[in-house]
């Protein structure tokens, strides 16, 4: 049965479009087939972080507007077959859709595909009730300060509130030589502070900001960042996997640290 | 803890007290304010009919469903009063 999934987290800059773009690519390299839709109207990015924003031809309100047919809108991408990008429009802004339209274009894409994924926008007003109408699964992505973990918990509120209780929730930027000092929130206090079950925790690698840099992939390279995307992605598809060992002397921790 | 040692107890452990007293107030459209004359309320009022630790109250609320407020008034074992009484 397919699935539709939002990714969102309230606050801007903690990570929604790095990580829906990487559980996207994880997804379709364990094989199945996945559409990522870009539901930031106005401020589209999910292109670009996935090296596709020199293909566009027609986006989201397009196929909303009936301007064209979803296929046409779709682009596949590059590398992996079974992955498709339903670009945002930028020239437009939130209320150009509304969230029973959103509703209805996910039921279409669910027909076609394994998995459907939204990326949010920041905020909770109309982008964000646009986003959440047709998921019926929420991954919140948080890093460890107080401003994201706070923006976090309003959002698990109003998803709650809006009756979409499957949710879970992703660490992103862990710094496992703060946690020791003591200088940064742990996994654990986190979780408990927010009180969802936990979906995975992703460390603070420069090798994100090189892949995004050139529109690459992170879901399967060597780093770290990696291997924790390829785990999240196999417990989405409920196997149990146990969690990255972020201090492990090898990879991370050597890299920070230098050589 | 860090009160009583002098030393600037580590930030990680600030932003998670900080966070849970902030997010149990918004939670419930309460200000920490209100929080905190609901805690002095309740040490009042088990002050009527007992020797309290006032210092000692902690009232919790637990995200469970349904969230669950728990006040925890540690009481004074009062000798004193005691001997006298007798």
């Amino acid at each position: 049965m397919s699935e539709v999934i939002v990714i969102t987290s309230g606050k801007g800059g903690v990570g929604k479009t790095t990580t829906a773009a990487n559980i996207g690519i994880g997804l379709a390299q364990l094989g199945k087939k996945v559409v990522m839709v870009d539901t930031d109207i106005g401020l589209r990015n999910l292109d670009v972080v996935l090296g596709l924003e020199n293909r566009i031809v027609y986006n989201l309100v397009d196929v909303v507007e009936g301007n064209c047919r979803m296929k046409q809108a779709l682009i596949r991408d590059k590398r992996y077959e079974q992955l498709y990008l339903l670009p945002s429009a930028q020239t437009r802004d939130k209320t150009s859709v509304t969230p029973e339209q959103m509703k209805k274009l996910c039921d279409e894409l669910k027909q076609s595909f394994d998995f459907v994924l939204l990326d949010c926008p920041a905020g909770i007003e109309q982008g964000f009730a646009n986003a959440v109408a047709g998921a019926n699964k929420a991954i919140v992505v948080t890093t460890p300060e107080v401003s994201a973990i706070r923006d976090a918990d309003r959002i698990i509120g109003l998803l709650e509130a809006q009756d979409l209780r499957d949710i879970s929730l992703v660490i992103n930027r862990i710094r496992p030589d703060m946690v020791k000092r003591g200088e940064m929130m742990s996994v654990d206090d986190v979780q408990e502070i927010l009180a969802v079950p936990l979906l995975g925790i992703l460390p603070d690698d420069e090798q994100v900001v090189i892949a995004t840099n050139q529109g690459e992939a992170i879901a399967g390279s060597g780093s770290k960042a990696g291997e924790a995307f390829t785990n999240i992605s196999h417990r989405i598809l409920g196997e149990s996997v146990p969690y990255l060992d972020l201090d492990s002397k090898k990879g991370f921790f050597r890299r920070v640290f230098g050589r | 803890m860090g009160l009583f040692s002098g030393r600037k107890p580590h930030s990680g452990l600030v932003a998670k007290e900080r966070l849970s007293n902030l997010l149990m107030a918004e939670r419930l459209n309460c200000s920490p304010a209100s929080l905190q004359m609901l805690k002095n309320d309740l040490s009042a009022a088990a002050g009527k009919y007992l020797t309290v630790e006032a210092d000692e109250i902690s009232v919790t609320i637990t995200q469970t469903t349904p969230v669950i407020l728990t006040a925890k008034i540690p009481l004074k074992r009062n000798e004193e009063y005691h001997v006298k009484t007798i």
